[in-house]
């Protein structure tokens, strides 16, 4: 079968006709038509060219489409195959920009295109989850030390005012109670349930308010913490535990839950709804330090328990009494 | 990154030949996906986008009085800047087939003899149409491109590309411009001669796109070898009633001749100012024909007549541009070194 080059020149030769006169009429150059009846594409300007050039030679010799057509897109599907495989960029050296393959996509690129697209959502996510996790342990930081949770009792009703005489009890007498702390090995701190060791006078009183200032057990010789607090709210109550002055806890207690609290030295706490608390004081039961919706200012120690009056003096509480 | 660029990675990036006469629209990795023409019908009452494209061409001409039919395109360039907006919005969204997080990078072709105002235009109107990044080419150029030209290789090319609204004559070399020109006559310049001429000849009026429709069936800018008429119809200015006339292709032909008298001269213009190696090129080669005016009948023909170069057309004129752009999106080297500031 002969090719379309030699098809061309067939065609012309029939017609009698030279590359000179039809070069003249097209004003396409002679070579060229050389080059196409010898197949030779490669001394063309170009595909495009030899795609343009091989049509209108063909036109004017009035050669059916269906002659050439295919050959011509056999020619542009070969050009495309041996542009795709180049580099399409042109980096330093210049190279040829194939017509325009409608349709077909880059793998590669696409590809990147999609792991950059996952990448971006993955990223996302992770901030996401670092900063719930940095806040929640900001959270933990200033939170409670030790929580348990005790069953919930049903509140207490501390009446109010048995409830004050008690912290006045407290504070006068420490004096008395500290000589007694006698060897007491120190309670095992944090846990509501400290076992008590505490001076065996203070047991008897254990139901009621003397409960308050009892002997306090703890301390001097172990290096064990002389002071340990349970508070279980009976209400929502705020509290702000100190220990030597620096803040320990600050939060709400919700109804039910449990928090402790243990120093070597004093705790000094207050209250936000003193009614709304019951407290286990080294071991013992007290009653609320204050009715409900007052606000009470409470120190432990090793001694015993004292109420402070608000603004910051501490004498001012016995005053009050 | 901003959002806007974040948002495109779940885009496709788009290339836009926004002509005057038809926009199309090229998806990376999916080809053509948009060829429409670039009319919107706007209600004027609502102030709502009542159709746009092929419906809106439809209804060109034939809208009652609270629709307008515009073409916020003029000369290739933007002559309604709102109205270029909702245009463009809809044709991305319609290349996506969604309405949600469509925030693709563009392409654009525009005209070389395009001024800031103008250039600003179109960018704007691509932002606000929710691009996050866009483009400009020259659409002389990335015709070349899409019609296949060795670009990139230190010869020259001598490119016409015909549009609706200009024609863009440039001299390619190096992937760079050595010399372009743009001259605001082209398809719709033709169209509005041949109603002219009806007018004028026989008191017949015609719309515009009747005067399209002669202008593709039996415009012509050189002689042909057999004679071809047409029929059409119009409005009698005198008796006020419509008439069917039939004319000729030489009578076309006349009607279309300053139009074509100017792009002529464009390009000898073009011939003149080139430096004498590529003139050389340019011999061998000679002048590549892309844009909807291509299809002018022997118009090839014309210009080889007064040039005495060779003269070819693109494979696919209408699209070489839009095709291209569309090059770009894969080659951003080039692109670089292709766009306007």
């Amino acid at each position: 079968m002969p090719t379309l080059g030699q098809r061309l020149r067939e065609e012309r030769e029939k017609r009698g006709w030279t590359i000179a006169s039809v070069a003249a009429q097209t004003k396409i150059q002679a070579q060229y038509f050389e080059a196409i009846e010898r197949d030779d594409t490669g001394s063309l300007p170009g595909g495009f060219f030899y795609r343009s050039f091989v049509r209108q030679y063909a036109r004017l010799l009035e050669l059916p489409e269906s002659e050439y057509e295919r050959d011509l897109e056999r020619h542009l599907l070969d050009e495309q195959m041996s542009l795709a495989s180049q580099p399409t960029s042109l980096p330093e050296r210049p190279v040829d920009v194939p017509p325009l393959p409608t349709g077909v996509t880059n793998q590669g690129e696409e590809t990147r295109r999609w792991l950059l697209r996952i990448g971006g959502l993955v990223l996302v996510v992770l901030v996401c989850s670092l900063v719930y996790s940095v806040s929640m342990s900001w959270k933990t930081w200033f939170g409670t030390t030790a929580v348990t949770h005790a069953p919930e009792p049903p509140a207490v009703q501390a009446p109010a005012p048995e409830k004050k005489p008690e912290p006045v009890q407290a504070a006068q007498t420490p004096p008395v109670t500290e000589p007694q702390s006698e060897q007491q090995a120190a309670p095992a701190p944090g846990s509501g349930a400290a076992p008590t060791p505490a001076g065996p006078p203070v047991t008897a009183e254990q139901p009621k308010p003397a409960a308050a200032h009892p002997a306090a057990p703890p301390q001097p010789a172990g290096a064990k913490p002389a002071v340990s607090l349970t508070i279980r709210a009976t209400d929502q109550v705020w509290v702000q535990v100190r220990d030597a002055g620096k803040v320990i806890y600050s939060n709400v207690i919700p109804v039910g839950e449990t928090r402790s609290f243990s120093s070597e030295g004093k705790l000094r706490v207050l209250f936000g709804n003193a009614g709304g608390v019951e407290l286990i004081y080294n071991g013992l039961p007290m009653p609320a330090p204050g009715p409900k919706g007052q606000v009470r200012t409470v120190e432990f120690s090793a001694t015993g328990a004292e109420v402070i009056v608000k603004p910051p003096a501490p004498e001012a509480a016995k005053p009050n009494q | 990154m901003n959002i806007r660029s974040l948002f495109s990675l779940f885009s496709s990036d788009l290339a836009i030949d926004l002509g005057t006469a038809n926009t199309l629209v090229f998806a990376k990795g999916k080809g053509i996906v948009v060829n429409e023409p670039s009319i919107v019908a706007i209600n004027k009452n609502t102030g709502e986008v009542e159709a746009v494209g092929k419906e809106a061409k439809e209804m060109l001409g034939r809208t009652p009085g609270n629709i307008v039919a515009i073409r916020p395109m003029k000369d290739g360039v933007i002559a309604d800047f709102k109205v270029t907006e909702r245009m463009l919005n809809y044709f991305i969204q319609k290349a996506h087939g969604r309405k949600m997080l469509v925030h693709p990078r563009i392409v654009i072709g525009v005209p070389s003899e395009i001024t800031q105002v103008e250039k600003r235009a179109v960018i704007d109107s691509a932002y606000r149409a929710r691009a996050s990044e866009v483009h400009l080419v020259e659409q002389a150029m990335v015709a070349a491109i899409g019609a296949g030209l060795p670009i990139t290789e230190p010869s020259g090319n001598m490119v016409v590309d015909i549009g609706g609204g200009t024609t863009d004559v440039a001299v390619i070399s190096l992937s760079g411009i050595v010399y372009s020109r743009s001259v605001r006559v082209a398809g719709n310049e033709m169209d509005d001669a041949i109603m002219q001429y009806l007018k004028k000849k026989y008191n017949l009026l015609v719309g515009e796109r009747t005067a399209e429709q002669i202008k593709m069936q039996v415009g012509s800018a050189f002689p042909l070898d057999k004679e071809i008429t047409m029929e059409i119809k119009g409005r009698n200015l005198i008796e006020g009633v419509p008439r069917t006339i039939t004319i000729t292709d030489t009578e076309i032909r006349e009607a279309l001749g300053e139009c074509v008298a100017t792009i002529m001269n464009a390009i000898r213009v073009a011939l003149e100012r080139t430096p004498p190696e590529l003139s050389a090129d340019i011999s061998d080669r000679g002048i590549v024909l892309t844009g909807g005016g291509a299809l002018l009948k022997n118009l090839d023909r014309r210009i080889r007549e007064e040039t005495g170069l060779p003269v070819s057309i693109a494979e696919d004129p209408l699209s070489s541009v839009v095709l291209g752009t569309g090059r770009m999106l894969t080659d951003f080297k080039l692109l670089r070194r292709i766009a306007i500031e």
